[in-house]
């Protein structure tokens, strides 16, 4: 109470005195950073005068402060944290404005400010949890996307490549099962959801990971698995001009293709046999779709008919087991990468106003020969237009074209995979065709003489290809900010973006794809001429789309201070309209000489040449339009005492136009809290060897909205029928009112420190989160007709987890070394889960999923428990009641219940983080970053027959199998068998002896960088100049597995790590 | 003060901007195809939907039949529960989640959800409503009785007091499944067909959609099946008096690779079924016992059927390259002749059945059937309807039906060196209720 009165009674005194005291002058300055001549924001200005009179002001954040003071002569001291203390004596009256220099003061915490999207932060006054990555810590890295390399620097973020085979960047763990794990991308204060690849790396001045609650309640519910807020660079007032110019060549080295541990030809020529000799090809051969057999598989037909001898046979054999198609992947389709990169920057600024320009351009060349290029344009703008009007302006403009090269590992198929021995080119390199969809001796056949040749030549498809995108997008920000009188300000944010991408697939003539398709339509009368409904010439598929989004932020803050109190306040509201339209054609016949399309008709059926089953041509046109709307509103309060004692608070509540929601359902408030002291502020606090501790806590709740929360069942229109020529409705939600929203509270503390002069600091935080109704599938008796599981509010999770961020000056003088580290912890556990279903193979699926199972993570890793192979046959065997069995479909069954299960640990990992060194002496850096990732488990892929047989797909643990008795101590992998049970498969792949731990090292990058001696360089006229070369990729270090898997590489499908990559570069500014 | 007015303009004008814009801004569609069903078109769309109403036919019909018969290889080559359908297994024949009980319970909410928002909705009962509206009532009679005729045994047995098949006519996904028995679910399917006749326009625009001649050809398989012979042979006239077609087989060509072109003269209401698994066109052997009862000059036995290394292959399905469940004229002639016999009318009959049979054999050498005696009349008129009605997704139904009636037909099937029987009338004739429906709903599964 005694608080409020002061506040009052200070307001008043200030009405007063801005009104009335004749004998007063507003004097205002401004503070500045005597190296740069940068702004300071947030400075403490206390004004003192020989009489006793003392008065505190705050910088804006631009520097600017002001007081009303009687005449007099006074004294003003200066002090902002990483700076030293300034003083300056005027007098009043006076003329013009103060201009205070402070010096920077070395080894004090580096990142002073933290920008949350909405407004800059006293970093030791904040009460949340931030991290925050430079301009320094990103440049040690190459590559295109931004975001892609926080990876190896950033502190609480793992990126995951277990539950999805692009990886994913996760903020400590998991907030949610079912909704968005992705965290919110911020870029210049609003939220950014197109490409990040539109950005140019060399624009951005820091990366701000916000990661507590009190970051998640001003950016509202689509900010519960953390906010990554993205700030480019911006002109400083008063800086003369400035040059920066960097390039960068990267070379990308082939991958590993033997890392995918494919079976060999021999070894599938001697499975082929096997089937062959099991009559499991006679279905193929008596198919009326003319499917196809390898020719292995011919040539064993041939010799059963008699037609071929045994020693031809043997011969061929031997022939095509010589033969790998991975051989000639990476001989003819797998080549070294290329990446070129450019960027130039001028900025400069005068005494009103600031600017910059930057444009960079980028070219990389991948190892299938797709060229990607991307030209980005910048240009900032900032005018002082009245004293307390301010009007900035970003405008960006990006254009990326990309065309797609070679067909590589799983693009290049034959019928249901690829044989090991196909062979894509001769001895003397000449391109060969391969099986594809039909039988060599039908497609030689004089029933398919009068078509378009029917084969298929791997290695010159893609010229006749044309694939490429484009993508046009121009952005514009603005933002008015006026300053009114008792410190409060106003401003409005305006962005407007417009987005265009087009995209065409050029499928030419002489392309397998046109070719099948325009044979399998041609009809081919006894006689008379050959009638082609789809029109022979090129097919082309084009789309377009265009994105137009408009948002509008008005904010009013307030920030001011008297004597030992600091007040800083934010009210706002934001408003989004994004509007998405696209249409998609396809033109047959095309004609790619003289532009001339081919006419088809899509009303009539035609019959198929090979099966004779009617189809219709497929129409390509189609139309769509998207909108994304959303409106929120926010407050913010942070109040200090005697800059030691902060106490914050934050309110947000927003709503979106999701289709068939009830109103009530839409807005939510979510609000969070915080307390921080600053206890090297203190007056008792003297221990000589701490030059900062700060201690902070906060709480907050989130929320997640559910599109499936609707009130009424929705249908949605796919298209017309092309049988009844009316257009058809599929339903798209199904009426669902017991939904609630998810609920997430957070608790964040921790503790900022500083020690030693800098020679140690950091951050520990501990965190925990409890996360209730969350949305989870539940199965239901699909007799409803809905599906075979709806969304409900099914679980409740808690996690909780450690962030360390240790920097450490080790040596300092003429050799340098400094170290971080980023240590996390994470571990979450299913409270609840209200799920009935306790069906074994419900959890066990091929790629990390939820399990729900109460006490354990989230993502759990369970197998089958293992009972050997069996001695007599080589079948893998479980336990069914305790009992060695090999009754798969008990095994796999329902009457294998989780219970049954072996648990072995979580999917994703406990403990991760990344370590880099820097090591300099004189003007040469080396930095090294290692990343790490603890005690998580996964499960390695071996063989499986049904795929072998029906797919073609072997593994080289093929080559373990059990053949006799006896093997079986000496391996795990079950025998050949045929028929093969399915289920065989599915438990043995669920294994427990498929199981590794996940536990890894890896080398991020190592960069080492030379900067030339300012003397060398002044005689230029240069200011800086830096060389430096990269290895990125490098690859594991440490491994539990001993199976040479790298466990971020493991999800199904053609899933190679990268190459390495090779770059040099130099940055420069004159 | 001027000043501070000013300076606050732009954030009052913002604020009008979002006080006017945001209830419209909110209520905006997120995406331009969405729609809450609620216009005659809307209606209309959902019964468009081919994918869940035409092309969802329950195949188990056909891999439990006894038309065909397959190799021990192509059998391995099947999935597991195919497998076990295949060899009249008591349990684990449908996989779980995706099947036809789920498919079949799909396409009756659909309905369901078009019978109820038109019956609540305000639109005029007009022409189209009416349309649409029996529509729907023909889908869903036809999903309950397909759906009887796999999971129900025979109504015959006990005058429909064995337990069917769930009926859901709520669509509030949290109330609970309950069998309906046999009984229920036929006089469901027959007032929903009878309501349907006069809603609907006597030929649709398109045999995807139901007209009133495939109301009354349902309505004539559902007599069938109940045993009502009389009101069965009075539908299928009413039926094949609006749609009598027949094709000539002569003027078909026995080298094409399907016979028969899709939506041809006979077919009244077209749905069909994917064949999987043992009955994939190239697996499935025709039984030979059909083989050996076609007379020499029977058109039939070559347009049906390619013959590869002593195996007969099917390929007179009137929905190629799938197999084709839907009601056609031939069927309706063979109800007719059918129930004419049983009803003592056997001349009347034999002289339907002439009427058939005449446009399959080559021209001119057809003689009419010359029996007086009613029992031998309605075994030829059976035996021509299994010539006729191969692979139409009927067989398990008359097998189920004819054996009630004490037919005494025993099946069987031989593989990988066994050989396994199903007795007449056994419980093995009504399949199994996936067992994960069991477990998830708590219905009763079906005698095993």
């Amino acid at each position: 109470m005694k608080e409020m009165k002061r506040i009052y009674m200070f307001m008043a005194l200030a009405w007063c005195l801005a009104l009335s005291a004749k004998a007063q002058q507003v004097v205002s300055g401004r503070i500045i950073n005597n190296k740069d001549s940068a702004v300071i924001a947030y400075g403490s200005v206390v004004i003192t005068s020989s009489g006793g009179f003392r008065k505190v002001v705050t910088t804006g954040s631009d520097g600017y402060f002001s007081a009303a003071l009687p005449d007099g002569r006074y004294r003003a001291s200066v002090s902002s944290v990483g700076f030293a203390t300034g003083v300056l004596d005027f007098l009043v009256p006076m003329k013009g404005s103060l201009l205070i220099g402070l010096d920077a003061v070395e080894n004090q915490l580096e990142d002073v400010t933290v920008n949350t999207g909405y407004q800059l932060l006293d970093r030791t006054r904040s009460t949340g949890s931030f991290s925050k990555v430079t301009t320094v810590q990103l440049s040690q890295q190459v590559g295109r996307n931004v975001l892609d390399r926080l990876e190896a620097i950033g502190n609480g973020l793992n990126v995951d490549r277990a539950t999805g085979t692009e990886g994913r960047i996760s903020i400590r763990g998991l907030s949610t099962i079912r909704g968005p794990k992705e965290p919110l991308i911020i870029l210049d204060d609003f939220a950014y959801s197109g490409d990040l690849g539109n950005i140019n790396p060399d624009d951005v001045e820091s990366i701000t990971v916000l990661k507590d609650a009190s970051a998640a309640s001003i950016w509202g519910a689509r900010a519960g698995n953390g906010v990554i807020v993205i700030t480019t660079k911006r002109s400083r007032f008063n800086a003369p001009l400035a040059i920066d110019f960097s390039t960068t060549v990267s070379v990308l080295d082939k991958p590993d293709l033997g890392y995918e541990q494919r079976m060999g030809s021999a070894d599938f020529l001697g499975v082929e046999e096997f089937l062959f000799g099991k009559g499991y090809y006679t279905s193929a051969v008596n198919s009326f779709y003319k499917q196809p057999l390898t020719p292995f598989v011919e040539l064993l037909l041939l010799q059963s008919e008699g037609k071929l001898s045994v020693q031809q046979l043997a011969d061929s054999r031997a022939t095509f087991s010589s033969f790998d198609a991975y051989d000639d992947f990476d001989r003819y389709v797998y080549d070294k990468g290329l990446n070129q990169q450019y960027s130039l920057r001028l900025s400069g600024s005068g005494d009103r106003n600031s600017w910059s320009v930057s444009a960079g351009f980028n070219r990389n060349t991948d190892n299938l020969g797709l060229t990607d290029r991307r030209s980005t344009l910048r240009f900032s703008n900032t005018f002082n237009i009245m004293k307390n009007l301010q009007f900035s302006s970003i405008f960006t403009y990006s254009d990326a074209r990309v065309k797609r090269g070679r067909q590589g590992i799983g693009e290049i198929v034959s019928y249901s995979g690829l044989y090991p021995y196909a062979r894509f080119a001769d001895g003397a390199g000449n391109p060969l065709p391969i099986t594809k969809q039909y039988r060599e001796t039908y497609l030689s056949s004089p029933e398919t003489a009068r078509l378009l040749d029917w084969s298929y030549y791997p290695l010159l498809d893609y010229l006749h290809t044309d694939n490429s995108s484009g993508l046009k997008d121009l952005n514009a920000n603005f933002d008015l900010s006026y300053r009114l009188p008792f410190g409060l300000k106003t401003s409005l944010k305006y962005s407007i973006e417009e987005q265009r991408t087009s995209s065409e697939l050029l499928q030419g003539q002489q392309a397998y794809y046109t070719r099948d398709y325009i044979n399998s339509f041609t009809q081919v009368p006894a006689s008379g001429a050959v009638v082609y409904p789809v029109p022979v010439g090129a097919i082309l598929d084009s789309r377009e789309s265009r994105l137009k989004s408009e948002q509008y932020r008005g904010q009013l803050e307030y920030s001011g201070s008297w004597k030992e109190h600091r007040v800083s306040a934010l009210v706002g509201f934001e408003w989004r309209r994004a509007v998405t339209n696209g249409n998609s054609s396809r033109v047959y016949g095309l004609d790619t000489d003289k532009l001339n399309a081919g006419l088809v008709d899509f009303a009539r059926l035609y019959p198929n040449f090979v099966t004779g089953g009617s189809s219709y041509i497929q129409n390509g046109t189609s139309f769509d339009l998207k909108r994304n709307n959303f409106i929120s509103q926010f407050a913010n309060l942070a109040y200090t005492f005697r800059d030691a004692y902060t106490v914050s608070a934050s309110a947000r509540t927003d709503a979106s136009n999701v289709f068939g929601i009830s109103t009530n359902n839409r807005w939510r408030p979510l609000w969070s809290a915080g307390i921080a002291w600053d206890v090297t502020r203190m007056p008792f606090f003297k221990v000589d060897f701490v030059d900062f501790l700060k201690l902070r806590a906060t709480y907050g709740m989130s929320g997640n909205v559910d599109p499936g929360m609707v009130g009424v069942s929705t249908i949605r229109y796919p298209g017309i029928s092309a049988f009844t020529q009316s257009p058809y409705a599929v339903f798209d939600k199904y009426s669902n009112p017991d939904l609630r929203w998810e609920k997430v509270g957070m608790f964040n503390a921790g503790v900022d420190f500083n020690l030693w002069k800098g020679r140690l600091s950091g951050s520990v935080e501990y965190y925990s989160k409890q996360a209730d109704d969350l949305f989870g599938m539940f199965p239901i008796d699909y007799t409803t007709g809905v599906g075979s599981a709806i969304i409900k509010n099914v679980a409740k999770i808690k996690g909780d987890g450690m962030d360390i961020q240790l920097n450490s000056n080790n040596l300092s003088g003429g050799f340098n070394w400094q170290t971080t580290l980023n240590f996390s912890a994470n571990k979450d556990r299913v409270v609840k889960y209200y799920v009935p279903n306790t069906l074994a193979s419900s959890f066990l699926q091929s790629g990390a999923s939820v399990s729900g199972i109460e006490g354990l993570p989230v993502y759990a890793v369970f197998s089958y428990k293992w009972a050997g192979l069996d001695p007599l046959t080589g079948d893998p065997m479980g336990f069914v009641n305790g009992v060695a069995s090999r009754d798969y479909n008990a095994l796999i069954g329902p009457a294998t219940q989780v219970g049954d299960l072996r648990y072995h640990g979580s999917a994703l990992p406990k403990y991760f983080g990344n370590l880099v060194n820097n090591f300099s002496y004189a003007g040469l850096t080396l930095s090294v970053s290692m990343g790490f990732k603890f005690d998580y488990y996964f499960r390695r892929k071996s063989i499986d027959y049904t795929n072998l047989f029906d797919s073609w797909n072997g593994h080289a643990d093929f080559q373990q199998r059990w053949r006799s008795p006896g093997d079986e101590l000496l391996t795990n992998v079950p025998s050949l068998v045929f028929p093969n049970p399915s289920a065989r498969d599915a438990f043995y792949k669920y294994a427990e002896v498929l199981i590794e731990k996940g536990d890894h090292v890896r080398i991020q990058y190592i960069n080492l960088d030379y900067a030339f001696e300012k003397r060398m360089l002044g005689r230029l006229k240069i200011k800086t100049l830096n060389l430096f070369a990269n290895v990125g990729n490098l690859g594991i270090i440490y491994r539990a597995n001993k199976k040479g898997i790298d466990p971020e590489y493991i999800t199904s499908g053609f899933n190679l790590p990268p190459g390495k990559l090779f770059s040099f570069g130099l940055r420069t500014s004159l | 003060m001027k000043r501070i007015h000013i300076s606050f303009l732009p954030l009052l004008v913002a604020y009008v901007i979002m006080a006017t814009g945001c209830n419209k801004l909110l209520e905006e569609k997120s995406d331009q195809k969405l729609a809450v069903p609620g216009t005659i078109t809307d209606f209309q769309a959902l019964m468009d939907n081919f994918t869940v109403l035409n092309s969802s036919e329950p195949i188990s019909l056909e891999v439990s039949a006894d038309d065909y018969s397959t190799s021990d290889a192509d059998l391995a080559g099947s999935s597991e529960a195919q497998r076990r359908m295949y060899s009249w297994q008591k349990d684990y024949l449908f996989a779980p989640a995706n099947n036809d009980w789920s498919t079949t319970y799909r396409a009756v909410y659909h309905c369901g959800s078009v019978i109820s928002g038109l019956e609540s909705s305000p639109l005029k009962r007009d022409a189209a409503f009416n349309n649409v509206m029996g529509q729907a009532l023909v889908f869903r009679a036809k999903f309950y009785m397909q759906a009887m005729a796999v999971w129900g045994k025979s109504y015959l047995l006990s005058s429909g007091q064995d337990p069917g098949v769930p009926l859901r006519p709520s669509l509030n996904f949290n109330e609970a499944t309950v069998r309906a028995s046999l009984k229920e679910g036929y006089d469901q399917a027959i007032e929903g067909l009878k309501m349907a006749v006069p809603l609907l326009p006597v030929k649709s625009i398109h045999p995807y959609r139901p007209s009133r001649a495939a109301a009354y050809g349902l309505l004539a398989r559902a007599m069938l099946y109940t045993g009502r012979y009389m009101e069965a042979g009075l539908y299928a006239d009413s039926c094949i008096q609006l749609s009598d077609q027949l094709i000539d087989f002569n003027k078909l060509n026995p080298a094409d690779r399907y016979s028969f072109s899709l939506f041809n003269s006979e077919v009244i209401f077209d749905t069909y079924a994917a064949p999987g698994g043992p009955v994939v066109s190239s697996r499935a052997r025709i039984n030979p016992q059909i083989m050996d009862a076609y007379q020499p000059n029977d058109l039939r036995k070559t347009l049906y059927f390619t013959q590869t290394n002593g195996n007969y292959f099917f390929k007179g399905t009137y929905h190629q390259p799938l197999l084709f469940f839907g009601i056609a004229t031939d069927e309706m002639y063979l109800v007719w002749a059918e129930c004419l016999v049983r009803t003592g009318q056997v001349q009347r009959g034999l002289a339907v059945l002439d009427k058939l049979l005449v446009s399959r054999f080559k021209t001119g050498t057809y003689s009419p059937v010359a029996i007086t005696d009613a029992k031998s009349a309605l075994k030829v008129v059976l035996d021509e309807r299994r010539k006729e009605l191969v692979m139409r997704g009927l067989r398990w139904m008359d097998l189920k039906r004819l054996n009630a009636e004490g037919a005494n037909i025993l099946v069987s099937r031989s593989f990988n060196g066994q050989t396994v029987s199903l007795l007449p009338n056994d419980p093995r004739y009504a399949l199994p209720i996936p067992e994960d429906i069991i477990q998830l709903s708590g219905i009763p599964q079906n005698e095993r």
